[in-house]
């Protein structure tokens, strides 16, 4: 937890997932010889990591075509329905009837119900369509979110377990008087 | 770092498709996936697990991702804003040098006449 070692999360895959990437830009800043196609090695690992599945025929490069359509999802974030419901559906819908229902879901109760929108007791391919707009205009009312701790404020202590090692715990203000902690809040998505 | 709550998980509200993961639902299933998540970015810094009680980062409202520089004295330096829109290392860079340059001073020993030994009291 000591401050250094910070900035491996860097500000330009920020930006781009921010805007959406500009492929003539990308082009100029990326394509080191100029041959029209961004490779990992132009790109760098983190960023090919991200952009790598638009490379449709697998060559090892991106095209000008492939990263268009890249551009045209959205730089691959964000969501959709569809993949959502087909990957649930391939995953437990185990007697393909198009429905999963309560016994095939092996999962909490909890979710199962928050998934089942229209509440009838099964998830269908129903439950997901139209729900990313319905969400949006939720998400426009919430009014509850909490609220973050000020510059100056006293760092709210915790104390909590490695991620490799569950045994292994930290507390924050064990290091008050000792060293500055900085703290990266995140996930993978 | 500290690993919180998946922001697009595929049976989410939005859902990511790049990487697709289930919102863990166990502590024990979210240590699985962010450790997971540790080797392939292949993180060197400490990694703590925030509970699926989301504790830490409900006080510090830092769902989907935000950054701190916690100062030596215990208080928020630095609070960025909430990401990925407020996300900024270069924001966060700029904290730690400032914290690490005061404390810096602090240990430093004051210019001018070097701190004598303290003369032996008398008796």
């Amino acid at each position: 937890m000591a401050a250094v070692a910070v900035l491996s999360l860097s500000s330009e895959s920020a930006a781009q997932r921010r805007r959406g990437p500009n492929i003539t830009r990308m082009l100029q800043r990326f394509d080191a010889d100029k041959d029209g196609k961004l490779t990992e090695d132009e790109l760098g690992a983190q960023m090919w990591r991200r952009m790598s599945r638009f490379d449709s025929d697998s060559d090892g490069a991106l095209t000008k075509q492939e990263l268009e359509s890249m551009s045209r999802r959205g730089g691959g974030r964000g969501g959709s329905s569809d993949a959502a419901w087909k990957f649930l559906a391939d995953k437990y819908d185990a007697n393909k009837d198009g429905k999963i229902e309560k016994g095939e879901y092996d999962r909490d109760e909890a979710t199962f119900t928050r998934l089942d929108k229209n509440g009838d007791g099964a998830l269908t391919k129903e439950d997901w369509q139209g729900e990313q707009e319905r969400e949006r205009g939720r998400g426009r009312g919430r009014a509850s979110r909490p609220a973050a701790p000020k510059a100056g404020d006293v760092a709210p202590d915790f104390e909590l377990t490695f991620v490799d090692d569950s045994e292994a715990k930290a507390k924050l203000s064990s290091f008050t008087g000792d060293k500055p902690v900085a703290l990266i809040f995140g996930s993978c998505t | 770092m500290v690993y919180c709550r998946e922001a697009h998980p595929i049976d989410g509200k939005n859902p990511g498709t790049k990487t697709v993961i289930e919102d863990p639902i166990s502590d024990q299933e979210r240590r699985e996936v962010a450790r997971k998540f540790v080797a392939d970015m292949g993180l060197e810094m400490p990694a703590l697990l925030d509970g699926v009680d989301d504790a830490v980062s409900r006080a510090y409202a830092s769902h989907p991702d935000r950054l701190y520089l916690i100062g030596k004295d215990g208080k928020v330096a630095y609070a960025g804003d909430r990401g990925p829109k407020g996300f900024s290392p270069k924001e966060l860079r700029a904290a730690i040098q400032k914290e690490l340059s005061a404390s810096a001073d602090e240990a430093a020993p004051k210019s001018g006449t070097p701190k004598q030994p303290s003369p032996e009291k008398g008796r």
